[in-house]
């Protein structure tokens, strides 16, 4: 049987993995995101603009995937830096 | 170029006047007051718990409704589940806001310093102003009534003194000229400093 962990008592599926993601906002310059997401992340420079554009062109993108406290400490990051960033189960 | 950002030697310079110097620290100075005026995380709950237990105190006024541009600065950490976004906000706290306080704070800090004309500004300092800007055009934004790519456009023609796209009208006529013309002028001075501090591969 399992013990109850702090991860599984909010999940009903403890392996399933959260996400975090950040959204389209009209204010965010396209050069901007890209920096951030070069800076925070370490993206090389194709990977941020490809996720830039995703953003962009698709109103979302999935910058980050893995346990929820991390995902809400990226999605903290990243508002700090002014974007629309959220956080959700990967489902 | 004035208000165009380079990089020179590891530091960014750019060129501002007298005007646009007062301008900027201006709207960074008043975007710090509208994150001050966000109630810190928490307190609200207290003063409704003391309230409830009945230590009111009657001549307080009544707490102001929040600046809808805090919607816009200090967002929800999740969209659809209250409840995560509720833990959200408790782990989070004050950080957020304390962040951007602290961006805006050193950008301010460091054109104070400057004169009007060449200013020279160190990496972390930049950086501070870039992250700052930022904020600064989403307070701008919900003045502007700027929530989508179209709105964005007619800012533009808001600011070029164009004629509203037809159907558009009533929103073009309620955007002020001179919000747009700023507006325009701080996107300009983000995209070039975003750009000069870009990382290079």
């Amino acid at each position: 049987m399992e013990l109850p962990t702090e991860q599984n008592l909010g999940d009903v599926a403890p392996d399933v993995p959260w996400i975090t993601l950040v959204w389209n906002d009209p204010v965010n310059l396209m050069s901007y995101v890209t920096y951030v997401f070069m800076t925070y992340f370490n993206f090389p420079r194709a990977k941020a603009e490809s996720l830039m554009l995703d953003v962009h062109h698709k109103g979302r993108a999935v910058v980050a995937t893995g346990p929820r406290e991390l995902m809400e400490t990226h999605t903290q990051a990243l508002q700090a830096y002014g974007l629309w960033a959220t956080f959700q189960k990967d489902e | 170029m004035a208000g165009h950002f380079r990089r020179k030697r590891g530091r960014y310079v750019v060129d501002l006047d007298t005007t646009e110097r007062a301008v900027l620290l201006s709207v960074l100075r008043e975007t710090g007051a509208v994150l001050e005026s966000a109630p810190a995380a928490g307190a609200g709950e207290f003063e409704a718990m003391m309230r409830a237990a009945g230590f009111g105190d009657d001549s307080t006024p009544p707490p102001q409704p929040p600046d809808p541009a805090l919607a816009r600065l200090l967002p929800e950490g999740h969209r659809t589940d209250p409840e995560a976004a509720a833990d959200y906000r408790r782990l989070v706290g004050d950080s957020v806001r304390q962040r951007k306080l602290d961006s805006l704070g050193r950008a301010i800090g460091a054109l104070e310093q400057a004169r009007p004309g060449r200013i020279v500004l160190e990496e972390p300092d930049a950086v501070a102003l870039l992250v700052a800007l930022t904020d600064v055009r989403l307070v701008l934004a919900d003045r502007l009534d700027l929530h989508d790519e179209q709105d964005a456009d007619d800012i533009e023609r808001v600011a070029l003194g164009v004629d509203a796209e037809p159907g558009d009208e009533r929103r073009h006529a309620a955007r002020d000229p001179r919000a747009a013309l700023l507006y325009d002028f701080l996107s300009w001075l983000q995209e070039s400093l975003a750009i000069a501090l870009a990382p290079t591969d």
